[in-house]
């Protein structure tokens, strides 16, 4: 019986379109870029659609090693200097998300705003 | 379907068979614990595990590690294990070296389940024992910002033993409820197919921030034996020092 239940599970999830899952994978997510300049995140606050997926690509402008932090969004990323990096998110509930860089916390901090 | 779809298909799939398949597995020490399908890069950390699991008959096994790894890139974690043992009325023993590498296949958060690939050796003190090699995928989802699951499936194997042995499914698996980064609770279970063990029950797990990057990151759980062969309590926990 369980390899049966196993089986159908398998197959539901191969037919095309047959999960929300797949539907979901379809929605391309909202690109947002947000750049590192002299260990500050510009601009601080950004915007997002609440419920959809969110790509961030930070660019950092600096030539030293950041790292792109955020408990509340449950990411950790290093970016080098010059580099950029990219960071997916969500979808989010609407809400309010920190992020600093670990790196030059006293400087480095940022919001993401799900509406 | 497109390419990425079909990736994120199979690895929902995987995630589904693991589960339906129910089978009684698992590889598992009282020390283990579940392994992150995500790298970070950069990541240095000492790690210290221990567990302490009562033995059906009397006593308690035991088992420690320390360990020292690194996130060498954003897609490869490596860590190198000294492993110290104690079987209920013997004495603590060193008992093996591990070397552990973990490597992330997917971006985190780009499709609908995060994978990463396990490669384990061990070189047990006892070599009649051969090499123990563990391998397995990890699979990882944020249901929620708050709350994260993971599964792991695991197939571990004895080259070069003295004795041949027929190798051995194992599960991880784990719910967390990310409350703030102090403390984060949830449950989490281990299983083998050796001796039908399986084990589960509440974990508390957090982060305390020290000075600028470095980080003290626990994760404790309490594991009650649901079958006959497996142990009926386990206490297990890990300490990370990461700079």
């Amino acid at each position: 019986m369980r390899k049966l239940l196993s089986l159908l599970a398998l197959g539901a999830v191969l037919w095309p379109g047959s999960l929300p899952l797949q539907a979901a994978d379809r929605d391309e997510p909202v690109e947002v870029s947000l750049r590192i300049r002299d260990h500050r995140f510009e601009p601080e606050v950004v915007e997002v659609p609440a419920g959809r997926r969110v790509k961030l690509v930070i660019h950092n402008e600096d030539s030293t090693v950041e790292e792109f932090e955020s408990y509340s969004l449950g990411r950790e990323k290093l970016v080098a200097g010059g580099s950029s990096i990219t960071v997916f998110v969500g979808p989010l509930k609407a809400g309010e998300y920190d992020f600093f860089g670990e790196y030059h916390q006293e400087t480095a901090n940022g919001r993401l705003v799900a509406r | 379907m497109a390419a990425s779809s079909r990736v994120e298909a199979v690895l929902a799939a995987a995630l589904f068979l693991g589960l339906g398949m129910g089978a009684p597995w698992a590889v598992a020490g009282p020390s283990d614990y579940v392994y992150p399908a995500v790298v970070e890069e950069g990541e240095r950390e000492l790690d210290f595990k221990a567990g302490s699991a009562s033995v059906r008959g009397g006593g308690h096994e035991e088992q420690q590690s320390l360990g020292i790894g690194v996130g060498v890139n954003s897609r490869w974690f490596t860590e190198v294990y000294a492993k110290w043992h104690r079987e209920p009325g013997d004495a603590r023993s060193f008992d093996a070296i591990e070397w552990e590498n973990r490597l992330q296949l997917t971006e985190t958060g780009r499709h609908a389940v995060d994978a990463g690939l396990l490669v384990e050796v061990e070189r047990p003190q006892d070599r009649s024992e051969g090499y123990e090699v563990r391998w397995g995928l990890l699979l990882q989802k944020d249901l929620s910002p708050a709350w994260r699951a993971n599964l792991n499936l695991l197939l571990e194997h004895h080259l070069a033993a003295d004795e041949g042995s027929k190798g051995e499914f194992g599960y991880q698996w784990q719910m967390m409820r990310r409350w703030r980064p102090q403390l984060e609770f949830g449950l989490q279970g281990f299983g083998s197919t050796t001796e039908s063990s399986n084990r589960l029950g509440p974990v508390l797990a957090g982060s305390l921030r020290l000075n600028g990057r470095q980080k003290l990151k626990y994760n404790a759980g309490w594991l009650w034996g649901t079958t006959t062969w497996s142990s009926p309590q386990n206490f297990r926990m890990q300490v990370e020092y990461e700079f």
